[in-house]
Parts: C-alpha cells; sequence; structure tokens
C-alpha cells in the first residue's frame, strides 16, 4: 500500500478541523507525527483538536510546536489561546507576547495581553495594549468594547465614553454600546446628553418589557436636575410600559416633589436612586448576552 | 454592517455580571458557561443548553411545525406579528420553544425547552403547543419527559390565549401523572408568572441550577405591596429548595449526570425479585427467646447513644445511587427527614427516614431527628412518588417524637402525621419498616405503617418516651427505667405483641461499635422482605397490611403479655 505523504495527511487533518471533525483530525495529526515527530503544522493541529476535544494534552503538542518553530507568531497565539483556556494565565500572557513580538498587528492577541495585563492589576498596560490595538486596526470592535470597560475600570470616564461613541458608530444597534453611552454621560453629570441618550435607547432597544429600562434613566436625569415636573411625566409614562412594578415607587417619591406628601410615606431619595442604579444594573446584565 | 450579535462574537473576554471580573471567553465555554471565578451561571441560549445536557446528536426537532398566532392582532409601539417576525430572525427559531425527542446517556425521552431570547421566553400559544405536544409525545411514546423552562412570564401580546396555556400545558402533564410517567422540570434562570405557576412546577422532579431566579409575582412589586425590603437571595433556587420547593439545585456541572442518573433509576426500576442483591448480613430474628434479655432502659441508652449510624449512613452502606430529593413543596425543607430514590441491587426503590446527627450542631441542624409538619409532608411526597412509579418503599425510624413547637401546631402537626399514617396504609407498593433507633410514638408512626415492620436489636417502640410516662404516670421523672420496662418498648416484647415481623440483630456493644455490619444485617433484612413482598399483587399487598394493623387490639387475636413484677428499685 502506498504511503501517506505527512503533506496529505497534515491537509486531511486540516480539512478534518475545519469541517469541526475534531477526533478525526486528532488522529491524522497523530498519524503523521509517527513518522515527523517535529512537524510543527502537525502539531498544532493535534494541540488544537485536542483543545476542541478537551483533552489535557493540548498545550503539550501546542509547546512542541512552538519549540519545533520559535518564530511561528500563530503557533504562540494557539499556545496562548490553550493556556488561557486551562486557566493558566501567567503562562499565557508570555504567549501573546512571544506571539506580539513576532507580529506586532496581531490584534487578537493584544486584546487578551490587555485582559491578562488587567487581571494582574495592570489596568493602566492594559489600556495602553488596547490603544496599541485600535492603532493597528481602527474600529476593532473587540478591542474597542474591552477599551470601554477598561477605561471605565480605571476611572477614565471621558475617555471610556469616547471609546463607546466609537463602538456606537461602528454598531448603531449594539444596545450594550447605548447603554455605555447612555451610563457615561450621565457619571459624568452631562444631563442633557444622558437624557437624549436613554432617549434613542429606548428606540434601539427593542426587547419586549425593556423600554422601562430606557424611561428610568430619563427619569435619572430629570431628577439629578431636579426638574420634577419632566420627572413626573416620565415616571407617569413607565408606568405605561412597566410590568413588573419596577416604577412605583419612582413616581411615589417624583409625586412627592411635586405636589408634596400624601398619607403615605414616599420612599427617600437614596432608595430611589439605589432602585435607579439596581434598574442599570439590571438592563446591562439582561445584555451581557453569553454566545457560546 | 456589523451586527450586535457579530460583535458578541468577536468578544474574547466577558465580563461576569456577579463578580464583574472579566473571564476569557473560551475559559468559561469550557466551564460550560459557570464563572471560574465566582461560580455565577450565565443564562445559556437555548441550543447550547441542549448541547450540554443531552447525547450528541440525539435531538430530534419535531418544532418546525409550530408557527405563532397573533389571535388579537395586537400593536403596542409595533405589531406583535412585527415582533415575532424580529423574534424568529434574532433566534432562528420559528417559535419561544423547542421540543422533539432525544436521549441522555442513551436513555430516550421527549424534550421541550424554552428560548429567553425569543420575545424573553413569554409563553403565548406558540410555546404551550410545544410544551403540550411534547407531553402528548412523551404519552404516546412512553417516555419521560424533560422540560426546560426559561420565561418572564405569558406573552401579553395573545391577551387571555396565552393565559389559556397555563391550562392547556397543566392539563397536558396531568395525564403524564395519571399515566405513571415520569416528568422532569428543569427550572432556569429566570422562570416566572405563568410559565412557573403552571407546567414548570408541576414535574415529579422539580430541578434547578444554583442562582437561578424562580417565582410568580417579581421581587419589586412584593415589595412595593408589602412595604418591606426582601430578604437576600429572595427567589433563587436556594431560597426555593431552603422552602421545600424544589427537588435539588444541581450545579451545571454535574447537571447532565444528575438528570442521567434520575432517567437510569427510573428506567430500571421493574427490576423484580431477580434484582435483589445477594446479602451477607445475618438474618433477622423471628423468635423472641433467641433474643438475649437486656434491661430495656440500657436499651433506650443505646438507642440513643450519639454515635449510633443514622439514616443516610445506612443508606450510604445498603444502597447505590442514592439520589437524595428535598422538599415539602409547600412551606419548607425539613432536615429531620431525609429521602430519595436509590438502589437495591437492580432494583429501584424509595428511601424515608428521620434524621439525626452525631455532633451537637448536626443534631440543632436535624432538630434532634424531631420532624415538623413539612418534614412528614416531604416524606409522604417521597412516598407518593415511590407509589406513582411503583417503586418499593423502606423507611427508616429513628426519632424522639415529632417537634412539639408552636410553628409545628399552627401548621398541622397532626394533619400532617395524620395524613401519612393512612395514605402508607394505602399505597400499592410494598413497603418495609425499620426502626433503627427510637421509635417515638405517633412521630415515628408516620413512616411507620408498613408491610414489615422491624427493629433494630437495641432500638425501641413506643407510643410515649419513657421520661413522658414516668412523669405522667408514676409523677416522677426519675422512674424513666421502670417506665422503661413497663412499656414494653424494647425487641422481644414487640416481636410477641406482633408490633414486629422480626429483629435485625446487631453487633456486640450496639450497631455504633460496627456500624458496617449493622448496616449488613439492615440490608440482608430489607432484601429478605423485599424477596416477599416483590411480585404480590398491590390489591394483595393493600389487603395484607390492613389485615396487620386491623389485628392490634382486637379481642382474642391480639397477643397479651404476661404481667411484669416491676419493683420501685
Amino acid at each position: 500500500m502506498a504511503k501517506t505523504s505527512t503533506s496529505d495527511l497534515f491537509e486531511r487533518a486540516l480539512a478534518l478541523y475545519n469541517g469541526g471533525d475534531f477526533e478525526g483530525c486528532r488522529e491524522a495529526a497523530l498519524q503523521g507525527l509517527r513518522e515527523h515527530p517535529k512537524d510543527s503544522n502537525l502539531l498544532r493541529l493535534a494541540g488544537k483538536a485536542s483543545l476542541e476535544l478537551d483533552l489535557g494534552d493540548a498545550t503539550e503538542y501546542l509547546e512542541q510546536a512552538v519549540n519545533v518553530e520559535p518564530d511561528n507568531a500563530d503557533a504562540w497565539r494557539e499556545l496562548g489561546d490553550a493556556l488561557l483556556y486551562e486557566g493558566r494565565l501567567e503562562d499565557g500572557e508570555r504567549a501573546f507576547q512571544q506571539a506580539v513580538e513576532l507580529r506586532p498587528d496581531d490584534v487578537v492577541s493584544l486584546v487578551d495581553l490587555a485582559h491578562l495585563a488587567h487581571a494582574s492589576g495592570r489596568t493602566d498596560a492594559a489600556i495602553s495594549t488596547l490603544e496599541q490595538a485600535l492603532e493597528r486596526e481602527p474600529g476593532n470592535l473587540a478591542a474597542l468594547r474591552s477599551l470601554v470597560d477598561m477605561y471605565r475600570v480605571a476611572g477614565s470616564l471621558e475617555q471610556a465614553l469616547a471609546a463607546a461613541r466609537q463602538l456606537v458608530a461602528l454598531t448603531p444597534d449594539d444596545v450594550l454600546a447605548a447603554v455605555d453611552v447612555a451610563e457615561l454621560n450621565l457619571a459624568l453629570d452631562r444631563l442633557e446628553e444622558a437624557a437624549d441618550a436613554f432617549h434613542w435607547l429606548r428606540d434601539v432597544d427593542d426587547e419586549p418589557d425593556h423600554e422601562v429600562f430606557a424611561y428610568h434613566g430619563m427619569i435619572e436625569a430629570e431628577l439629578r436636575r431636579e426638574r420634577w415636573r419632566s420627572a413626573l411625566d416620565l415616571a407617569v409614562d413607565a408606568t405605561r410600559v412597566d410590568r413588573y412594578g419596577r416604577t412605583t415607587d419612582i413616581l411615589a417619591f417624583v409625586v412627592a416633589q411635586v405636589f408634596g406628601a400624601g398619607d403615605r410615606p414616599a420612599p427617600a431619595r437614596s432608595e430611589v436612586d439605589d432602585a435607579l442604579a439596581a434598574s442599570r444594573a439590571e438592563h446591562r446584565q439582561l445584555h451581557t448576552a453569553l454566545v457560546l | 454592517m456589523t451586527t450586535p450579535k457579530a460583535a458578541a462574537e468577536q468578544a474574547q473576554w466577558t465580563r461576569c455580571p456577579s463578580c464583574e471580573a472579566f473571564v476569557y471567553h473560551k475559559r468559561l465555554k469550557r466551564n460550560l458557561g459557570v464563572c471560574p471565578e465566582c461560580n455565577h451561571h450565565f443564562r445559556l441560549p437555548i441550543r447550547e443548553r441542549l448541547a450540554q445536557l443531552l447525547d450528541e446528536g440525539s435531538f430530534d426537532d419535531l418544532s418546525q411545525q409550530i408557527q405563532p398566532v397573533d389571535p388579537l392582532g395586537f400593536a403596542d409601539s409595533k405589531p406583535y406579528a412585527q415582533r415575532l417576525e424580529e423574534a424568529q430572525r434574532k433566534t432562528g427559531n420559528s417559535e419561544g420553544a423547542l421540543y422533539g425527542t432525544a436521549t441522555i446517556g442513551g436513555n430516550p425521552l421527549v424534550i421541550a425547552a424554552m428560548d429567553f431570547a425569543f420575545i424573553g421566553g413569554s409563553m403565548g400559544s406558540g410555546v404551550g403547543e410545544a410544551i403540550t405536544r411534547a407531553a402528548e409525545l412523551a404519552l404516546e411514546r412512553r417516555e419521560p419527559l424533560l422540560v426546560i423552562s426559561a420565561s418572564g412570564g405569558a406573552r401579553m401580546q395573545e391577551g387571555c390565549v396565552s393565559l389559556m396555556q397555563l391550562a392547556k400545558t397543566s392539563q397536558a402533564v396531568a395525564r403524564l401523572h395519571e399515566e405513571g410517567l415520569l416528568y422532569i422540570s428543569l427550572l432556569t434562570d429566570p422562570t416566572y408568572g405563568g410559565v412557573s405557576a403552571s407546567f414548570a412546577m408541576l414535574g415529579d422532579l422539580l430541578v434547578s441550577e444554583p442562582g437561578s431566579y424562580i417565582g410568580f409575582a417579581g421581587p419589586k412589586v412584593i415589595e412595593q405591596t408589602i412595604r418591606q425590603k426582601l430578604p437576600e437571595g429572595f427567589q433563587t433556587a436556594g431560597f426555593l429548595l431552603d422552602h421545600g420547593q424544589l427537588d435539588l439545585v444541581e450545579p451545571r456541572e454535574t447537571l447532565r449526570v444528575s438528570l442521567r442518573k434520575i432517567l437510569e433509576l427510573h428506567a430500571t426500576s421493574g427490576g423484580g425479585v431477580d434484582g435483589l442483591p445477594k446479602t451477607e448480613g445475618a438474618a433477622p430474628i423471628t423468635d423472641p427467646e433467641q433474643l438475649p434479655t437486656r434491661d430495656p432502659w440500657e436499651i433506650v441508652q443505646l438507642a440513643r447513644h450519639t454515635d449510633r449510624p443514622n439514616a443516610l449512613e445506612y443508606i450510604s452502606h445498603v444502597f447505590d445511587d442514592f439520589q437524595q430529593l428535598y422538599g415539602d413543596r409547600l412551606f419548607d425543607e425539613d432536615a429531620a427527614i431525609v429521602g430519595g430514590l436509590a438502589k437495591l441491587g437492580d432494583l429501584t426503590v424509595m428511601v424515608v427516614g428521620h434524621q439525626k446527627g452525631h455532633t451537637t450542631q448536626e443534631m440543632m441542624e436535624r432538630n434532634f431527628g424531631m420532624p415538623n409538619p413539612e418534614g412528614y409532608r416531604k416524606g409522604l411526597r417521597l412516598m407518593r412518588y415511590a407509589a406513582k412509579f411503583g417503586l418499593p418503599i423502606v423507611t427508616l425510624v429513628d426519632t424522639p417524637g415529632a417537634y412539639p413547637g408552636l410553628g409545628a401546631e399552627e401548621r398541622g402537626q397532626s394533619i400532617a402525621i395524620a395524613e401519612s399514617i393512612m395514605e402508607m396504609s394505602r399505597f400499592r407498593v410494598p413497603i418495609v419498616v425499620i426502626v433503627t433507633g427510637e421509635g417515638g410514638s405517633g412521630g415515628a408512626l408516620a413512616l411507620a405503617v408498613g408491610d414489615r415492620v422491624l427493629m433494630m436489636e437495641n432500638s425501641y417502640y413506643s407510643v410515649i418516651s419513657p421520661e413522658g410516662c414516668s412523669t405522667i404516670l408514676f409523677k416522677d421523672a426519675a422512674q424513666a427505667p421502670r417506665a422503661a420496662a413497663a412499656l414494653r418498648m424494647v425487641a422481644p416484647d414487640l416481636l410477641r405483641l406482633k408490633i414486629m415481623d422480626a429483629i435485625i440483630p446487631e453487633p456486640e456493644g450496639g450497631a455504633h461499635e460496627n456500624p458496617l455490619v449493622a448496616a449488613q444485617n439492615l440490608k440482608a433484612a430489607i432484601v429478605s422482605c423485599l424477596r416477599e413482598l416483590v411480585g404480590v399483587t398491590p390489591e394483595e399487598l393493600v389487603a395484607r397490611r390492613y389485615d396487620r394493623f386491623r389485628m392490634f387490639g382486637t379481642p382474642d387475636v391480639q397477643p397479651v403479655l404476661p404481667r411484669l413484677e416491676i419493683t420501685n428499685d
């Protein structure tokens, strides 16, 4: 029987990998490695297939691959990926650093490096890495999204807002980005802009029962400006779309401000502020979709 | 233009909404969507949920035919028909629930799963149709039904037609109950309103994941109605478990394994006599003369010994694959009674028992083995479950008595005990009762109406504690040893009185001296009883059980013991 060449085995393994047949891919790669144990392409495929199959030897193959071919940026990135998959953050960071040194425009690795820097308490380094990523690829969504988050963590709200606006410009339907713009305006006390942003959020977020969250943002902007009458109109409107009674206390508070205390004690301002903050958090959580 | 979904797919890191840590997306995926930092269970897309639970490639989706209806021609800020189209585009599904056939660990079942991404998991006619068809298919195929819920409630846009889905789905699962088919309901985050108040809470088994929010009314509505702050964790799965409303809260990591185990326990429940294991323990004793003579008060002390094996320890030695189930489905989870499904050889049984502890802390957690009404209602619920599926029942009795407390009385302690006694007398499955320690009065009898009633050699069974009897009848608490003897509460006398069918020997010095041997003897006794009972027709079982308890105190039938001479010393 004619012997299958390494190149044929690689092509076959690659086709199987791309087709989602990871077991077949791994088998073909290992078959090739029996004859050519130093073939970095086969080692990488064996490692990647093992990773998909959740087998413990993934990093072993990928480490061998970078040893064989230390100048291959993709191989380092794949190793970093596998190490992060296993939760080995420090080792992963080293691998991504190698990948970026070899290929400075590797934005995916830069984003990972930024998060790893943040995970080890170096948020400033994370921000600078993300800025670097965006210089390389302006408009990279993963980098922009991460930058918004990192600026927020660092308390750099102006910069976070600027990044969030860019994100909105690129993805006008991205509700989370719209939430960021609205919330950041609120946090920066730009109440007119915040009110507009929450108003706009009403149109962007067409999920049933979500309209109330946008109303709450608009009410919050009015409360901060002490525009009670306007807050009252919004609160009355909000109750119309509020299926779960989230607005009742807020309305009671605003009514007390406009008309004076009634026979039922109104909630304190701090309680209303807490409720509005909780509403924002809930809305954000509802849009932190997990795409597995 | 890049869609939000595309943006999300490009995200390499996800921020945990609970601990706010950034988690590497692939690591999160590897961890089944559970945050590795804080164990927060992310909501899962429906397809991912099915991929995690079902055998690969086993799901045969039958829901393509289901199309939503717009019975009211409803429109709010946009027409309902348009909302439906948008939801269909977004999710790739025609409605908010899928149904079909599948396997878990090779066990066939019918499955229906709700998609929270489809108009907030609301239940309209399409969802109701999918759940109902799934239940009807399970009935037709005689297979278990698994329903996975995730819902904000009924779909307002369909008006009263959506409300009717509660009735439509509930009546469909009622037929499964009538036909003795297993229905497992997995309630995921969030399950509220019309879904929680219908099919989702009607499973034989109610299972959820940690941190899932489940309830009828939303917490804000409740807070604003009662004008009180709600407790931490209100309406989480843990809260519901503590309040007796769920059978299990299972981490995602072990959820599939648990579901598989439950399905297997049911798939092989008809093992019959041949499925019973061989045992090595000593045979139970039926001749009172063969029992050692011991001072009853000494036996009372042994029965109460803090090192004496308790129900969970016996269960771990005697049975395999114990799947503990919790809650009375009404008010509370009472840790003084434990129970669940287990294997005895190939035979699946339901085990229920009083549970004490060895340390003071354990004892307090278990209320010293003194159940509240919730405990008895849990026990009864589990026995009803066994009766529904034709599973033999084994009870392990070890209680000083039912808890004498204010709350217990308010919640109907007498009713709970009475109903348990009555229903046990009529269950159409074999019931084997073992008094393993203290058999304290009605609190013990509530788990002790069986076809065979046995006791461990150093246990006691009595209408009242010796201390109680001593105080009431002898007017002196110090006369408890005398009362213990007078009450004839230990093995030889109870055997002669026919209260007991047999006595299980204990190792020298008592069960606590060698719990393994005690458990082997217990196992031998249970197996020997079930050999006699499994295979007897339900009618015959119930008739014989009736006769067994009918005999007590009947003149000329009830054995009478010779008078005992007891001195005050």
